[in-house]
């Protein structure tokens, strides 16, 4: 019996994330889901395994009829399993304990019955066709072998009569062979007459193995059909939707148009010694031939005044490119410049700094600020030693900082962890600006950011490039690459898969490029 | 650093108001401080013995070495680590002081002597936390117990009392305008350290190293350097420390030292609570030293049981945490 859920609808705080959306998983296909970031893909997925409950619609499953489903425990009950991206796992722990941690330990009079525990967890390993020993350390598989731990994990938590099992983005932090590996035992599944939902943004996994497709876009469904029925550039035509022409080109003449001289105001407050500006057609950036764990044998260059984007899936090296040219992550081969000045190998982001080297990492809570201390403090950091002695100084450019990027509460004294999102990225972003970057590498600036703070920090990035700072701008929204940059690297396992400029550069080509 | 003043007394943050009024910001401030006041204001009423210069002297003489050994506590602390190795260093570094006096060298050979011996002891605490990567906990602890083993080598468990520098025993004994040596230069290495974590950017670097070692890195901050060098000034402390407990006793016993560690930690935890709430920092620390010495001081005087003191001390410290927890929440992310 498939499951089947009709009309469902959902909205947060007033803004409707699912619009009367329709899905049916037949037993023993693979379904595959899609859409790009903020389609309502997780919050269907989260209405199915009972996280949310749905404003409007119906779920059938085993031949009930449901207006929601209470709790992820009972869409375990009614036969409803899902595999998140992260595995479950303890590292310390063997694959048995970890097991035992959601199914419960075996014992007598108190006793751990390890024996009975390491054979219990054989037979659910052997089940599922899954070749490690549950006396194997958590922390000694590879990725392949962790997914389908975790896959045996979820799937014994529905205790009988098995009806859906969702993979949400499971294989996105896979390696693509661990992945194959990985898919075979999913198909192995579905032909023993499960239904299977599967999340992805690879849409090469689709062949051969997924039988349905359904496309989600701004809340609604946008298509939905047999898998061979279009191509993969007709799938992501479906994702990005019809071509709004004009909205990029827009953003970039308001952006454009935006107040000037923000950036000069900041750098000559407190009067620091007015550096020269870097000569039209500097160079800010030059990578020749750059290798790390993931990527490959790249080279580029960021002219001065450039904007130049990085797009790419989580696996293509994007996270790994703004770590290595930091200096915070060791590249295997190939050479750094940053300005005119030789990155060494060994170099730390001091070193980095010191060239003209700015990163605005992505995780923000981690990485980005102090949150004990104070936001002029944390503005301070990099630059700390110019100001000693300098109070005044030092006043005076918290004040300008803090009102050119309109930082709320303006007071320099405010616990920089009490702050919102976007005026804690905003700040930062000040305290970067403040050493006077020749490149300034942008990590997602926007992600947990309110759409105020957004707009400021665009204006913000042209205003600096306008000043002859060199931008390498990553982003995970196509539409914000196209809108800002000027040339766009497509990575692709580890490589550059593309440049494109000009005409070329939309968001349904950013798309286009990235997923297939 | 310098700004804090006006945070805590201002208007709420935007981001959570707090609606506390100025008093119970103040109250909750300087809580310890009133204490300490009451309480000398209290043991004046209750005895005449107390606030006489005699007494008040004495009880500053003595908590000149105490309050070395705290100092030493808190800057590892402020950059997020343990020191626990400080109460067998000082025994340590007494001993290796009282040995070299013995032997005939003076006062110029002996300070250099120990204040090297410290200094060192602290860097390799430093660079077996940095570059070993074992947990500063751990690896102080066993370099304290280390340090006591040679102690007893050292003097073969014997209490060495001859030979003690005349300067050591100066610094130990004499007093300029009313006041010990020793007291003096320990106000000058407190004003000295208020300095260095207040205004200057290596105490901004290091405050920075303990709320996210992380994003001092990507600052451009060489974190593992700078971690080491807290252990290494610790480790000056303990010998300024050591010698003022030289010179004050004029011998070195080998089981000296380890008492001491249990109450610089509290004076430093103490220390928490009041002046910039929420860190740890040198005023609130005096104030937590002079607290915990007024009390032992004062019930002595009053004729006190002899283990009246812990429970006054463990009470004062746990009340104190408690009274200061509110004023930490805010401080805490989000």
């Amino acid at each position: 019996m498939p499951v089947v859920a009709e009309k469902l609808t959902k909205s947060f705080a007033g803004v409707r994330v699912l619009d009367a959306v329709d899905l049916a998983v037949d037993r023993g296909e693979v379904h595959a889901l899609l859409g790009a970031n903020g389609s309502g893909k997780s919050t269907l997925v989260r209405i199915l395994t009972g996280v949310y409950q749905p404003d409007a619609g119906s779920i059938r499953v085993g031949g009930r009829t449901f207006a929601g489903i209470a709790s992820p425990h009972e869409a375990n009950d009614l036969g409803i399993a899902v595999v998140h991206q992260e595995a479950p796992l303890v590292d310390t722990l063997t694959v048995a304990e970890c097991i035992g941690l959601f199914r419960g330990y075996p014992t007598r009079a108190g006793r751990v019955l390890w024996r009975r525990l390491n054979g219990d967890c054989a037979d659910l390993l052997e089940r599922f066709g899954i070749a490690v020993s549950p006396r194997q350390l958590a922390g000694d598989l590879n990725p392949s072998q962790r997914a389908l731990v975790a896959l045996a994990i979820a799937l014994d938590r529905v205790k009988s009569g098995l009806e859906l099992l969702i993979l949400d983005e499971v294989t996105a932090s896979l390696p693509e062979d661990d992945a194959a590996i990985y898919l075979e035992r999913v198909a192995a599944i579905a032909r023993g007459g499960i239904g299977v939902l599967m999340v992805t943004h690879r849409l090469a996994e689709l062949n051969g193995l997924a039988a349905t497709v359904t496309v989600l876009r701004d809340g609604r469904r946008v298509y939905h059909a047999p898998v061979g029925d279009t191509d993969e550039e007709g799938l992501v035509g479906h994702m990005v939707g019809p071509v709004s022409v004009d909205r990029p080109a827009a953003a970039k003449a308001t952006a454009g148009a935006s107040r000037k001289g923000a950036v000069r105001a900041l750098w000559s407050a407190g009067a620091t010694p007015d550096a020269p500006r870097a000569a039209a057609g500097a160079e800010a950036l030059r990578v020749e031939n750059l290798s790390g764990r993931t990527i490959r044998d790249i080279s580029f260059r960021v002219g001065a005044g450039e904007i130049v984007g990085v797009a790419g899936l989580a696996d293509s090296g994007v996270a790994e490119l703004p770590q290595l040219l930091a200096g915070i992550a060791r590249r295997r081969g190939g050479a750094i410049r940053i300005a005119g000045g030789d990155l060494p190998e060994a170099a730390g982001p001091g070193e980095a700094i010191d060239l003209g080297l700015a990163l605005l990492p992505a995780d923000r809570l981690r990485n980005g600020g102090v949150a004990t201390l104070s936001v002029g403090e944390n503005v301070i950091l990099p630059n700390v030693d110019r100001f000693w002695h300098r109070r005044r100084q030092r006043g005076e450019v918290l004040a300008t900082t803090i009102s050119v990027l309109d930082v709320r509460p303006p007071r320099p004294e405010a616990i920089f962890g009490r702050l919102s999102g976007g005026n804690q990225q905003k700040a930062l972003i000040g305290k970067w600006l403040l050493t006077r970057p020749k490149l300034f590498v942008l990590d997602d600036p926007t992600s947990g950011v309110d759409p105020g703070a957004r707009e400021k920090i665009f204006e913000i990035v042209h205003d600096a490039a306008a000043e002859g700072v060199g931008i390498l701008f990553f982003s995970t929204e196509p539409e914000q690459l196209a809108a800002m940059c000027s040339r766009l690297i497509v990575l692709k396992n580890g490589q550059i898969a593309t440049e494109l400029t000009g005409a070329d550069l939309t968001r349904e080509m950013i798309s286009q490029w990235c997923y297939t | 650093m310098v700004l804090h003043m006006t945070e805590k007394a201002d208007a709420p943050t935007g981001a959570a108001p707090r609606g506390r009024s100025l008093a119970g910001v103040v109250l909750e401030r300087y809580a310890t401080l009133f204490l300490l006041i009451l309480l000398v204001i209290g043991f004046s009423l209750a005895t005449d013995r107390f606030f006489t210069t005699q007494n008040l002297t004495n009880l500053l003489v003595v908590q000149a070495v105490i309050s070395c050994i705290a100092f030493a506590a808190i800057i590892p602390l402020i950059v997020g680590e343990f020191d626990l190795s400080l109460g067998n260093m000082i025994g340590f570094l007494a001993m290796l002081g009282a040995i070299l006096g013995q032997a005939g060298y003076g006062a110029e050979v002996v300070i250099p002597a120990m204040i090297a011996g410290g200094i060192l002891c602290g860097v390799v605490n430093g660079i077996l936390t940095v570059r070993f990567q074992i947990s500063s906990f751990i690896a102080t602890l066993g370099t304290g117990i280390l340090l006591s083993g040679f102690t007893f080598a050292l003097s073969n468990g014997q209490v060495i009392f001859s030979g003690v520098p005349d300067l050591i025993l100066a610094i130990g004994q004499e007093r300029f305008l009313g006041l010990g040596i020793a007291v003096w230069l320990t106000l000058v290495l407190a004003l000295i350290l208020f300095y260095f974590t207040e205004h200057t950017p290596l105490g901004l670097k290091f405050y920075a190293i303990g709320g996210s070692e992380r994003v001092a890195f990507l600052a451009g901050v060489r974190t593992g350097r700078l971690k080491i060098l807290a252990f290494a000034m610790a480790g000056l402390f303990v010998a300024i420390g050591a010698v003022f407990d030289l010179g004050q006793s004029g011998a070195a016993n080998p089981g000296f030292g380890p008492d001491l560690l249990l109450p610089a930690y509290a004076a430093a935890f103490l220390g928490v609570t009041s002046y910039r709430p929420g860190y740890y920092n040198i005023p609130g620390t005096i104030i937590a030293i002079l607290l915990l010495a007024v009390g032992f001081n004062g019930l002595n005087l009053l004729g006190a049981p002899f283990w009246v003191q812990p429970i006054f001390n463990g009470a004062v410290l746990i009340a104190a945490v408690i009274l200061a927890r509110a004023e930490a929440r805010h401080i805490k992310r989000g």
